[in-house]
């Protein structure tokens, strides 16, 4: 499962440093999008799994952890590369784009989100925080959200990729909502999320 | 096909040449669809000949102009410029044409005959990306410049690109060229042309006028909402990529008496 999760990295970077032209025609644009959109891919399993779960399918339920883990990888690489390779370590790019560009801050930040989900992640931590780590990591939602909006940001003259992602994404959420509405002991129940 | 051909290097020479495979695989041409690679891999399901402009609007002589009609008569020439898109990525590429003046004078356009429009090729069946449900721009692609920009010895319509036909995914078989603006104002497949009065609708300008102004004349000091201009990548000889600073015009700044009594960062 582990290797599984990261073969798809391993595979670009393999044949971005053995025959980057194999990619396309401008390979760093190619591992910006694919790293980008595996982290995106990785969010929606994570939150794929409690639903899953209660369908009786709880073999992703174990992963949970390392799947989220997964995602921030991933945002991770989309990072690095686009410091990197896009922009080529141009600070003052960097501070201008942070600045006054809604499409990069809003990327900046979900990686910081899905960082202190990283964080806040181990079983240590987790006990340390108790309640305030089901506040905390809540914050999940704003930064698959935040992940949706920057990836629609970025589309030009067709939206079907943001519309799939987005359709399930909304699955996901609608699934949790409805069970808080219909579950007689809110409360309760919700913490098993 | 007997070409004539008059060499006229607009271009520095210290630009050097993008591959042809590179000009002719990575471009946007959403007709095919919005990936940057849809084009040179659907590009075999579109057959442009024969092929027909209908030239229409404010001008004495208005009517059809065939391809071979358009080639035969007059001498073509090469021209190397740069192409910056909108995205902030470059290439250097050499097309064969002619220079679009000689073309639109030739339907004698009238003192009312203040901007020029094109229009793109409809044919959903052998254009895929003319299928798309979720398409955020209508067809037909509909591009247009000032007469004066329309008129001005830089601007080109280009039938060849690297020495031969244009190939499908560029544009074929006739397309402008205005290297100083964004490539998107470089339409591409034209069947239309029409003189008029009023500042035509444009494509992508409709589809996100913040963003794509009519004039999109190259400017590094204009950032696009999204990203910065400063900066371009060139893909260059080899496949090279660099990245490097963009110039005003494209670097073509003999175009700049065009606006001279315009604030560019309000013309965007």
């Amino acid at each position: 499962m582990f290797i599984a999760c990261a073969s798809p990295s391993l595979y670009l970077l393999l044949v971005y440093f053995i025959n980057p032209r194999s990619l396309g025609i401008d390979p760093v644009e190619v591992l910006l999008a694919e790293t980008g959109e595996w982290s995106l891919r990785f969010l929606l399993i994570t939150l794929a799994c409690s639903p899953l779960r209660r369908l009786k399918v709880k073999r992703l339920a174990r992963y949970r952890r390392m799947l989220g883990l997964y995602s921030f990888y991933y945002a991770s690489l989309h990072l690095a590369i686009y410091v990197s390779g896009w922009i080529q370590f141009d600070w003052q790019l960097l501070v201008e784009d942070l600045i006054s560009r809604p499409f990069i801050y809003i990327g900046m930040a979900v990686w910081l989100v899905l960082m202190v989900l990283a964080i806040t992640s181990p079983k240590a931590v987790i006990k340390r925080l108790k309640k305030w780590w089901l506040v905390i990591h809540r914050f999940v939602y704003v930064a698959a959200f935040g992940a949706l909006v920057h990836l629609w940001m970025q589309s030009r003259g067709t939206i079907d990729e943001v519309l799939v992602y987005g359709a399930l994404l909304f699955l996901l959420l609608a699934e949790r909502i409805y069970r808080s509405l219909t579950s007689r002991n809110p409360v309760q129940k919700r913490s098993a999320t | 096909k007997k070409v004539r051909s008059t060499v006229y290097r607009s271009v520095k020479a210290d630009d050097p040449i993008t591959d042809a495979y590179d000009a002719k695989s990575y471009n946007n041409f959403y007709e095919f669809g919005t990936a940057k690679e849809d084009p040179s891999r659907y590009a075999h399901e579109f057959n442009p000949y024969p092929w027909e402009i209908e030239v229409s609007g404010e001008c004495e002589k208005p009517g059809k102009l065939s391809l071979e009609d358009l080639i035969s008569s007059r001498s073509l020439e090469e021209r190397i410029y740069r192409l910056r898109c909108v995205e902030a990525w470059s290439m250097v590429i050499p097309w064969t044409g002619i220079e679009l003046k000689t073309l639109l004078a030739s339907f004698q356009p009238t003192s009312k005959a203040k901007y020029v429009a094109f229009e793109s090729i409809v044919r959903p069946e052998e254009l895929r990306g003319q299928k798309g449900r979720f398409s955020t721009i209508e067809w037909p692609y509909i591009e247009g410049l000032r007469i004066d920009e329309a008129m001005h010895p830089l601007a080109f319509m280009a039938v060849g690109m690297y020495g031969e036909p244009v190939p499908a995914q560029n544009g074929a078989p006739i397309r402008l060229v205005v290297p100083w603006k964004y490539g998107f104002k470089s339409i591409k497949s034209i069947v239309r042309i029409r003189f008029t009065e009023e500042q035509p609708a444009t494509t992508w300008n409709l589809a996100n006028p913040r963003e794509y102004g009519f004039y999109s004349n190259v400017n590094p000091g204009q950032p696009h909402p999204r990203w910065s201009q400063a900066r371009e990548r060139r893909i260059g000889a080899g496949g090279k990529i660099e990245r490097i600073p963009t110039q005003m015009f494209n670097g073509y700044t003999e175009v700049a008496d065009l606006y001279k009594d315009m604030n560019l960062s309000e013309y965007i």
